[in-house]
């Protein structure tokens, strides 16, 4: 049974962002979401997180028809997403920042306090809990980026660039704490640039260009697909 | 249902804001085959000047009637025709102009206080059109228009009389080496108040200690630091010159930071309305005002008391000031007089009806008299007076309706009671 | 000499404060929600006229009436967003939207104007209570409670609001939306419910605080248009959004007033007040406490 399945989307901004996407993603998948610049990829992440709403078509989430959904909503069932550039609440300290997602599914200020100790403790944050994001260092805002999203408890997590601008080093340590989450559940949906990292860590990539689904499958297959090597290289 | 609510709740925001701000409005007797005198002005019925418009405004009214029953003027009804200048001077000459050449109305009234009277002042004199003043201060100085009657109780001297007054007071005290401080509202009437302080003060040797302008209400919300400043210099003598909130919270002031001057008050606005008297109530024990009319035995101008009763009976139906003693019989005056002109001359022609009134004077419910000579426009004679409170127990109306409570201590052909030396300020 | 100074100063304290409160709503709605509501001075002499009718019909203590008044206000506050968010933010883009929203807010406050002076009249109205001619004194120093039971009323809700944004979960939430509407409602904050809530507490602010007003001063329905000014500079001065940087900003504004007053003559106080908030706002862009 798929977790999400998105039937004959289509965005139109006055030119056509997306055409007729199908996509049906099963529970525990690790997809790659890649394209070249302007493809469709934000306006898709953005028409599942329910912050635009789509033309035509529908989205599902666990048999449920979301379409219509709001954002709120959709993120309480379970839909959370990383932005490329960390947005923390700068106003409020860090585990503060983590209080906000959590309180929509635990009460009690112990309980939430606890969880997001253990947030912060698998993101390698636990010693910068009480401090403001703004001291934070660029990688750890998008450390607590992640756990923030985490602390939705979510059934599907969309990851955009969250490996951007990091060392080797630094993507294997990521992918190290990517694969915890998704052995703990977690669908994840990468867009991500570094095909490296897609290789790695994804078990089925979804390749959109110029609004349409050009590619879908396992990695390996992915890049031997002539019509990707054309989106991506050019003629 | 929230979008129901708040579409609903935009139409009646509208529906209130048109009514409220809906042009002009006649009003006058129905139903005659004659045509009506029209008469037009613009008056302050909202903004800060609201009070003092509305009540002219019933001051009118009242006259209208009296002259509409017993057959009006030249034999056809007297209506008014008026719109509301928000108290915003700049309103005003535009709803003149179009008084005088939309409505073309016969005669117009002027809008009340001094900004605005001014503001108007060129229309009336483009258009030759007679221009009977209501409460400004010297509104004719720079214009010496022919046609302007002012009909305010202060005469040539104006708020320099109020000064002269005060301090008039003051010296019968006999006390030598007094010390003055003047304080003003920094708008108009402050600075010819202040002018007029100084100029009386250098008449009777006294010395300044203190002389400021304070910014008009509510960029002055606390009072206590400039009050403060006063008392610090000691000043026997405090003369303020100052708009209604100014004098409610200066006097207030000064009773809170324990300030107890000699004599203390002089050209405070606004003491004439009910609702600042009872606001204030025992707390103007000792305090000195320039008034126009007070229930003291001294007081016979012409029938004004009868011109009270009538006005008395219907503000307290129609919400305006109950007491009425301020503006009122000046305004229905002001009408009265310009009706009888056109009444006496037969004619409707402005320079006719103008030079009736130049050489016959004023004449009505405040009793008669004649014009500057110098021909300032403004009444031959001052009819103000100073006021000093005393015996006030409580903040109700009734307190300021009899006599013995306002007694008049200058000028001495109307005074009714002997200064209080120094003031027993605030004492209840 | 050091008793005029001493006194001066607990003055511009006591107006200060009073000051904070009439801003602190401003603050929250202009600074957090980016909702220009010119129309705040409104709210808060309509307040002022409530509190006034509340007491002089039933005898009610004016704190007291002005308690009652908070939640009429709140509602109104959380309705007027919803339509504001409905015909206003969600239809135009962010500046378009701001600039229609001044119109529309300015359009309020006169019809505010309008329905007081049609409901109230337009004389001054003030509320005399009995602890209103207390003054009490301290050595030199006397303080009056009719200055001083606003500025602790004040001072009491301006802490208030400061634990409500910083403590409570909807406080954060409110700072979160404000901050990034999009990223909150992604990790499940409902923005348009924290705004509207937000926008009720200003309301809220905006009423208590014509209570003070009509406790402290006489008012009439057309101050509000004649408030703006002050009200605006004191949000902008203490950093948008911030209850503690509001109530700095209406102590620093107090005591200015109150000094210049005294030393340097009370025709100057506006101009050096304006100065100040000119200096500070071109040093630092973001008023005093903005983080």
């Amino acid at each position: 049974m798929a977790l999400l399945e998105m039937k004959k989307i289509s965005k139109s901004f006055g030119f056509p962002a997306l055409q007729n996407v199908d996509l049906s993603i099963d529970a525990g998948d690790r997809i790659g979401l890649i394209g070249p610049n302007g493809s469709g990829k934000t306006t898709l992440t953005n028409i599942i997180t329910g912050l635009i709403a789509c033309d035509d078509g529908q989205v599902i989430f666990e048999n449920r028809d979301i379409t219509k959904l709001s954002a709120h909503r959709r993120s309480r069932l379970g839909i959370a997403r990383t932005f490329q550039i960390p947005q923390p609440f700068y106003s409020l300290i860090v585990r503060q920042n983590l209080y906000i997602p959590l309180r929509c599914r635990l009460k009690s200020e112990e309980a939430m306090f606890t969880e997001a100790g253990r947030l912060l403790d698998l993101v390698g944050l636990s010693d910068k809990a009480d401090g403001l994001p703004s001291d934070l260092t660029q990688i750890e805002q998008r450390e607590l980026e992640l756990a923030r999203a985490l602390a939705l408890s979510p059934r599907l997590l969309i990851l955009d660039e969250v490996l951007a601008g990091l060392t080797s080093q630094e993507i294997d340590g990521a992918l190290e704490i990517l694969r915890v989450i998704c052995e703990s559940g977690v669908t994840v949906i990468m867009i991500e640039h570094i095909m490296k990292a897609v290789m790695g860590f994804c078990n089925k990539i979804v390749v959109l260009n110029s609004g349409m689904k050009i590619a879908e499958g396992m990695p390996e297959d992915i890049f031997r697909n002539p019509e990707v090597e054309r989106a991506y290289l050019g003629e | 249902m929230s979008m129901k609510r708040f579409g609903l709740m935009l139409i009646i925001l509208v529906v209130v804001a048109s009514f409220s701000m809906a042009g002009g409005k006649a009003e006058g007797q129905e139903g005659s085959d004659t045509e009506p005198i029209r008469i037009g002005a613009s008056l302050a019925l909202t903004g800060n000047l609201g009070s003092a418009g509305k009540s002219i405004l019933l001051a009118w009214q009242i006259c209208l009637e009296d002259w509409n029953a017993k057959g009006g003027v030249l034999g056809r009804p007297v209506e008014l025709v008026y719109y509301d200048d928000h108290s915003n001077a700049s309103e005003v000459p535009g709803l003149y102009t179009k008084l005088i050449t939309v409505d073309k109305v016969d005669f117009i009234q002027s809008p009340y206080g001094t900004p605005a009277i001014t503001a108007a002042m060129p229309i009336a004199m483009e258009h030759g059109m007679v221009y009977p003043g209501n409460a400004a201060l010297a509104a004719n100085k720079e214009f010496n228009y022919k046609y302007y009657f002012s009909f305010w109780p202060l005469g040539p001297r104006q708020v320099e009389g109020i000064a002269d007054l005060f301090f008039e007071a003051a010296m019968s005290s006999g006390e030598k080496n007094l010390t003055v401080a003047i304080l003003s509202e920094d708008n108009e009437y402050g600075a010819r108040v202040s002018e007029g302080a100084l100029e009386s003060v250098k008449k009777y040797g006294l010395k300044v200690v203190y002389n400021d302008r304070y910014p008009p209400s509510p960029a002055t919300v606390d009072f206590t630091p400039v009050v403060r400043a006063v008392q610090n210099t000691g000043a026997d003598l405090f003369f303020v010159g100052s708009f209604p909130q100014g004098t409610i919270s200066i006097i207030k002031a000064c009773k809170e930071v324990g300030y107890k001057p000699k004599l203390f008050g002089g050209a405070m606005t606004g003491v004439a309305y009910a609702a600042n008297l009872t606001e204030l109530g025992p707390l103007l024990n000792g305090v000195c005002a320039c008034c126009y009319y007070v229930p003291e035995p001294t007081i016979q101008f012409g029938n004004v008391e009868d011109f009270l009763e009538t006005y008395q009976s219907r503000a307290a139906v129609e919400g305006v000031d109950p007491l009425g003693y301020y503006n009122p019989p000046w305004a229905y005056s002001s009408m009265d007089t310009l009706l009888k002109a056109i009444e006496a001359t037969g004619s409707l022609d402005q320079t006719v009806v103008g030079d009736y009134i130049l050489a016959n004077g004023w004449d009505s419910v405040v009793g008669k008299g004649a014009w500057d000579p110098a021909g300032s426009g403004e009444i031959a004679e001052s009819r103000g007076f100073l006021v000093q409170w005393r015996g006030i127990e409580s903040n109700d109306l009734s307190e300021f309706m009899v006599p013995g409570k306002q007694v008049i201590i200058a000028p001495e052909e109307y005074q009714s009671g002997p200064m209080l030396w120094p003031s027993p300020l605030f004492e209840d | 000499m050091i008793d005029v100074i001493l006194n001066t100063i607990v003055s511009g304290i006591l107006i200060g404060g009073f000051y904070a409160a009439c801003a602190i709503g401003l603050s929250i709605s202009f600074g957090m929600l980016r909702i220009p509501n010119i129309a705040h001075p409104g709210f808060i002499i309509a307040g002022g006229f409530l509190t006034y009718y509340f007491n002089k019909t039933f005898g009610l203590d004016p704190l007291l009436a002005g308690l009652l008044i908070i939640p009429i206000f709140f509602a109104f506050g959380f309705l007027l967003y919803r339509g504001y968010n409905r015909f206003f933010e969600s239809k135009r883009d962010e500046r378009e939207g701001q600039m229609s929203a001044l119109v529309l807010f300015f359009g309020v406050l006169m019809i505010i104007e309008a329905l007081l002076s049609v409901t109230f009249g337009v004389d001054f109205r003030t509320v005399t209570t009995p602890w209103s001619s207390i003054v009490l004194h301290f050595g030199s120093v006397g303080i009056c409670l009719r200055m001083a039971v606003p500025f602790l009323c004040s001072v009491l809700m301006v802490c208030i609001l400061y634990l409500y944004f910083s403590k409570t979960y909807l406080g954060l939430v409110i700072q979160a939306v404000a901050q990034d509407s999009m990223a909150a409602t992604l990790i499940g904050s409902d923005p348009r419910f924290a705004k509207s809530i937000a926008f009720g507490i200003s309301f809220s602010t905006a009423a208590y605080a014509g209570t003070l007003f009509v406790c402290l001063v006489p008012v009439e329905p057309s101050l509000g248009m004649q408030f703006l000014g002050r009200v605006f500079s004191i949000a902008i001065l203490g950093g948008l959004g911030s209850p503690l940087g509001t109530a700095v900003a209406g102590l620093i504004v107090g005591i200015t007033e109150s000094l210049t007053t005294a030393y340097i003559g009370s025709s100057w106080t506006l101009a050096v007040s304006f100065i100040l908030l000119l200096i500070i706002i071109a040093v630092k862009p973001t008023g005093l406490f903005r983080r």
